[in-house]
């Protein structure tokens, strides 16, 4: 059942909160727009519209709401009025509110989560158009302090906030300037998205701040919520058919049990989501997600949503920081988290294409950012507050890029849908970062090769073979130049200076443990080479590499792909001693693409896509599934 | 912005560089004062101290830094080179910085106790070495042996120096050996002294 509560506060009894005159027929035109012209489709006879009430019956009727006549599925909180900070905790007040005892007077957001929390909400709006008043402490971001929210038992929380200096900020033709804003998103005046047919808090409240702008009044809007996508209204200006609320979303309502579970993980979870600010960290995601996941092994609609949801929190939190291609790592993560669970049409399959989808799209945008950033500052692929480090990560840093450029196209092309990544920003970016950073395409660590295979893949798709044939040459020249010697992958930052170092003196005596022994980049290379039709050219250098290990890794399932660990069969050669020329290592390759062939699990687009990005996000194993 | 910072191996990457440079300074700093000379202050900037024979009463640590920059057309291809020619670069630094601070240091406290010698005073080079010589006390070290003093001079007044050294007769020499001798005599004096100081067994 979906409910909403406006509350409209023009009135108080006590200085110096003052009159309002714009409060009440704010909440009357939310009420209006959501419930009675049914935009929302909000339960008509529950949901409530509250003109200036004192603080009893506010908390009677979200008593009402919340514990009698079943449970509350979805709930919308809609506040316009004063509210205050004091001591830490956010309040609303009520008619009867007064400011030298508030917390006797008016209703804490503290305490209104610990009532959304033992009715079990399952998805909760909240919206405030609030100003200060009084001299109460303006600071509308204690609301949004983790301690406070994170006692929200069903961790889907979505929040639009906007406190106005003084007044009831910045009325317009009687109403607030948030809450025109926000009705102007819900009817569709401004357009929010037009691809899914419900509108969700956190999308809108990013237009609505970006409407704002940066004056008295910016919005801050926050949300998380690990049960699919929340839905806050029908999304007017949906482009594909009748804007509507699917009925579907309560059978992804987690049980008590899943609930439960979730909830006792909240705080691994919260870590993760701060520890966003600080980009995107893929180990430390599967970290937390991998056991989640095993725990919903046998309930997919439940992980498929929560990994949804998850997707949906985490993505605009990422996207703060800037850069897209994290955005990109976050859905590839989530796509790979459900790796075992998808099978072809269902649920996960269905979520899994969506974020494949979402991946793409954000490399895509990331390219063409790039792109422009290059035009504009050649150096722009350099670490800003890093020098020297980059002699061991800007190489790492260009294979990173072409590899997912080269994933994203396979992803693209796999799903049918190869127009969702721009063929020009992406060759074009190649072509940029080849014709500026030539030198940096150097062998350094094995933590190449997946990039490596990705890109060359995804190369045939763009229709850069020129690329991939320059890339590889100077991958492969450098190669030569240290003799096969690489960086194991994954060094810390102190042994990739001890590899650097020792890659100087030539003496790699010591830092025996830190080299790449087998390499996985060598037989790319080799292979792509024969590939290409110039093995010979290969075969003039090969003697290089006398006595290099080399290696070929395939899962006995690539629905595992994803594991710390892997189990499968490592094909290990030695130059020298198994492999005199490139002929014999096609020969052995084609014996073990057959077998990779054989696996069932990548007939399925979407799995065989994600272990394409888990081999980017692990990058101590290569998708050479689609490696020709 | 930049992607894939690799942010978290990149501190490592440049602490590990840090760390380098730290050992690097510390083997130069041990070739100008030994390890035992040298000490470690947790707080503070100043200090103040009793000090024996013509030295330092009080003292302010200075600050030694360096700015050395690099091309981002070095990193962007991939000169391995700029990695030993930077710590080489800050390694001299480093060196003339410390040497700078320690004549600095010595000039402060002879111009302070009057122990100068002018070059230009004395009929040669040589005299003014002895002259020098018979100024300087010696020092002993904490296993009871007499350091002698080292002489700091460019390659020019090197090689002036020598030559005058080399032009003097034995009478010279000798007189120099007497002077040391004295020299070594007088510390050793000092040294019985200074210990005479602390509690006798009987007293303890």
């Amino acid at each position: 059942m979906r409910i909403l509560l406006a509350v409209g506060c023009d009135q108080y009894d006590y200085k110096p909160l003052s009159q309002l005159h714009g409060a009440e027929s704010d909440a009357a035109a939310i009420f209006d727009h959501l419930v009675t012209k049914g935009w929302g489709e909000y339960d008509k006879a529950r949901s409530r519209l509250l003109r200036s009430p004192s603080l009893a019956e506010i908390q009677n009727e979200v008593s009402a709401i919340l514990f009698n006549d079943g449970r509350v599925v979805e709930f919308t909180f809609f506040f316009a009025g004063h509210g205050g900070v004091k001591d830490g905790a956010y309040f609303l007040c009520a008619k009867d509110s007064d400011v030298s005892k508030l917390s006797m007077t008016s209703l804490s957001m503290t305490q209104l989560f610990a009532w959304l929390n033992e009715a079990k909400v399952a998805q909760t709006n909240i919206i405030i158009d609030a100003c200060q008043s009084g001299g109460v402490v303006h600071d509308i971001s204690t609301l949004l302090n983790p301690n406070v929210i994170g006692k929200v038992g069903s961790l889907a929380l979505s929040i639009l906030a906007a406190s106005g200096s003084d007044e009831y900020a910045g009325e317009i033709d009687g109403g607030g300037i948030c809450t025109s804003a926000l009705l102007s998103c819900l009817r569709g005046d401004i357009i929010v998205q037009t691809t899914r047919p419900t509108l969700d808090l956190v999308e809108v409240g990013k237009v609505v701040s970006e409407t704002l702008g940066h004056g008295n009044q910016t919005p801050v809007y926050w949300g998380i919520n690990l049960y699919g996508r929340a839905r806050l209204a029908k999304n007017p200006k949906f482009a594909q058919g009748a804007p509507h609320i699917a009925e579907a979303w309560a059978s992804f309502t987690p049980n008590e049990a899943a609930n439960d579970h979730i909830r006792a993980n909240a705080d691994k979870i919260w870590g993760l989501y701060i520890s966003l600010a600080r980009g995107f960290d893929a180990d430390r995601f599967f970290e937390v997600l991998e056991p989640l996941c095993d725990h919903f092994a046998n309930e997919i609609a439940i992980a498929s949503s929560f990994v949804e949801g998850l997707a949906n929190t985490f993505g605009p939190r990422i996207r703060q920081n800037g850069d897209l291609y994290d955005e990109a790592q976050l859905y590839a993560a989530c796509v790979a988290s459900l790796m075992k669970l998808i099978e072809s049409g269902n649920v996960a399959d269905q979520v899994s294409q969506d974020l494949i989808r979402r991946t793409v799209r954000c490399v895509n945008e990331a390219n063409e950012a790039l792109l422009s950033q290059l035009r504009q500052d050649k150096y722009a692929l350099l670490a800003p507050r890093s020098g020297f480090s980059d002699l061991y990560f800007l190489p790492l840093r260009v294979l990173s890029v072409f590899g997912w450029i080269g994933a994203a196209a396979q992803a693209a092309t796999l799903l049918g849908q190869p127009t969702l990544l721009s063929r020009t920003a992406a060759a074009d970016l190649v072509e940029l970062i080849l014709a500026e950073y030539s030198q940096s395409v150097v062998a350094v660590s094995d933590e190449q090769a997946p990039f490596y295979v990705a890109f060359v893949a995804g190369c045939d798709t763009l229709d850069c073979a020129e690329a991939a044939e320059l890339t590889s040459g100077y991958l492969f020249s450098t190669l030569c130049d240290s003799r096969g010697q690489l960086a194991a992958s994954r060094l810390t930052g102190d042994q990739a200076l001890a590899f650097l170092d020792a890659k100087i003196s030539g003496n790699y005596a010591d830092i025996d443990d830190t080299l790449a022994r087998p390499t996985s980049l060598l037989p790319a290379l080799i292979l792509h080479y024969h590939k290409m039709g110039m093995p010979d050219l290969v075969d003039r250098a090969i003697r290089t590499f006398d006595h290099v290990h080399m290696n070929i890794f395939t899962p006995f399932t690539y629905r595992s792909f994803c594991d710390p660990v892997v189990d499968g069969i490592n094909y290990s050669y030695q130059v020298g001693h198994s492999i005199w020329r490139t002929a014999d290592l096609v020969g052995e390759w084609r014996n073990i693409r057959s077998k990779i062939d054989d696996d069932p699990a990548l007939k399925i687009a979407s799995l065989r896509v994600g272990a394409l990005l888990v081999s980017l996000l692990r990058p101590d194993r290569e998708a050479w599934f689609n490696f020709n | 912005m930049t992607p894939f910072l690799f942010d978290a191996r990149t501190r490592d990457f440049d602490k590990a560089m840090a760390r380098q440079l730290q050992i690097e300074f510390k083997k130069i700093s041990n070739r100008m004062m030994p390890e035992r000379n040298t000490q470690r202050f947790s707080h503070g900037r100043r200090w103040s101290t009793k000090p024996d024979n013509g030295g330092d009463e009080a003292g302010e640590m200075q600050v030694h830094s360096f700015e050395l920059s690099t091309r981002f057309e070095d990193i962007v291809s991939h000169n391995l080179a700029v990695l030993p020619d930077f710590r080489q670069r800050i390694a001299e630094s480093m060196f003339s910085q410390l040497m700078g601070s320690l004549y600095e240091t010595v000039n402060r406290s002879t111009s302070k106790s009057g122990n100068v010698v002018d070059a230009k005073a004395h009929e040669s080079l040589a005299h003014a070495f002895l002259a020098a010589l018979r100024q300087i006390e010696f020092g002993v070290d904490e296993d009871g042996n007499v350091s002698m003093p080292e002489f700091h001079l460019g390659s020019e007044a090197y090689e002036s120096m020598t030559a005058s050294l080399e032009a003097q007769g034995p009478e010279f020499r000798e007189e120099v050996e007497r002077v040391k001798a004295e020299k070594i005599a007088k510390a050793l004096e000092r040294e019985t002294e200074r210990l005479s100081k602390f509690p006798h067994d009987e007293e303890g």
